[in-house]
């Protein structure tokens, strides 16, 4: 598993600093308007509505876009832990650590695929 | 370990910039679950916006704010210049001082461009 994690570790880097690009661009915005403005009633009433979110969200680019901020982000915090871990519990458990953190964010990264194909 | 670690010195930052790293699988997680909602249709979206209004999701995402945005700060205006490579191919890096002018400009148009659509400013 080590050897396959070390091949993967350029794919993984990459996406390491992809996920801070979209992560630190895209999300604050996406967490202020959805995670504190619509719940506090901020939001005009259809900005949120089924309709338009199923719209913006089904269309090629919202796809792509919502696509793209879930896996990179996920793959850098991934990637981000598994070395916040390192420094703290050393080398004895970066193998099993790696292994369920790239495994969790392999497995979001389909169901991502499957859920902004089945919009 | 160096004896100033963890939150002792410069190590503080760097701590917490690893800390924050948590809210970024936390919210893809959530942005997952989002549109997984979306396809299940509207009454699942509904249901979604109203579990929002549970006051620990807002203090959820108020703490993923702050670490969202504390982590911009901190690449983009601290990191990024400084793991540039002072070459890439045949091109030249240009100069350190340009990388947070352009990288803060282009937070604020992608910033403004996110909000303009999700509030509904732009049908």
């Amino acid at each position: 598993m080590k050897r396959l994690i070390l091949k993967f570790e350029p794919v993984i880097w990459f996406s390491f600093g992809g996920g801070f690009m979209v992560g630190c661009l895209l999300l604050p915005a996406y967490v202020f308007v959805t995670g504190i403005a619509a719940p506090l009633g901020w939001l005009p009433a259809d900005a949120l509505a089924y309709e338009r979110a199923h719209e913006l969200g089904a269309s090629l680019a919202g796809r792509v876009l919502l696509l793209v901020l879930i896996v990179l982000p996920l793959w850098n915090g991934a990637n981000h832990l598994r070395h916040v871990l390192l420094d703290f519990g050393g080398q004895a458990r970066d193998e099993a650590m790696a292994t369920l953190l790239y495994g969790l964010a392999a497995a979001c990264s389909v169901l991502a695929l499957i859920a902004v194909v089945r919009l | 370990m160096p004896h100033k670690f963890p939150f002792a010195g410069r190590y503080a930052s760097y701590t917490v910039f690893g800390m924050c790293s948590v809210f970024f699988v936390l919210q893809s997680l959530l942005v997952l679950h989002a549109v997984w909602e979306l396809g299940d249709g509207e009454s699942a979206w509904s249901a979604l916006l109203e579990r929002f209004e549970n006051p620990l999701y807002v203090m959820y995402h108020y703490a993923a704010f702050a670490a969202l945005v504390y982590t911009g700060i901190r690449f983009f205006f601290k990191l990024f210049a400084k793991s540039q490579p002072p070459r890439i191919g045949p091109l030249r890096r240009p100069p350190l001082a340009l990388f947070p002018p352009l990288l803060g400009a282009a937070w604020v148009a992608a910033t403004v461009a996110f909000l303009v659509v999700l509030w509904g400013i732009v049908p």
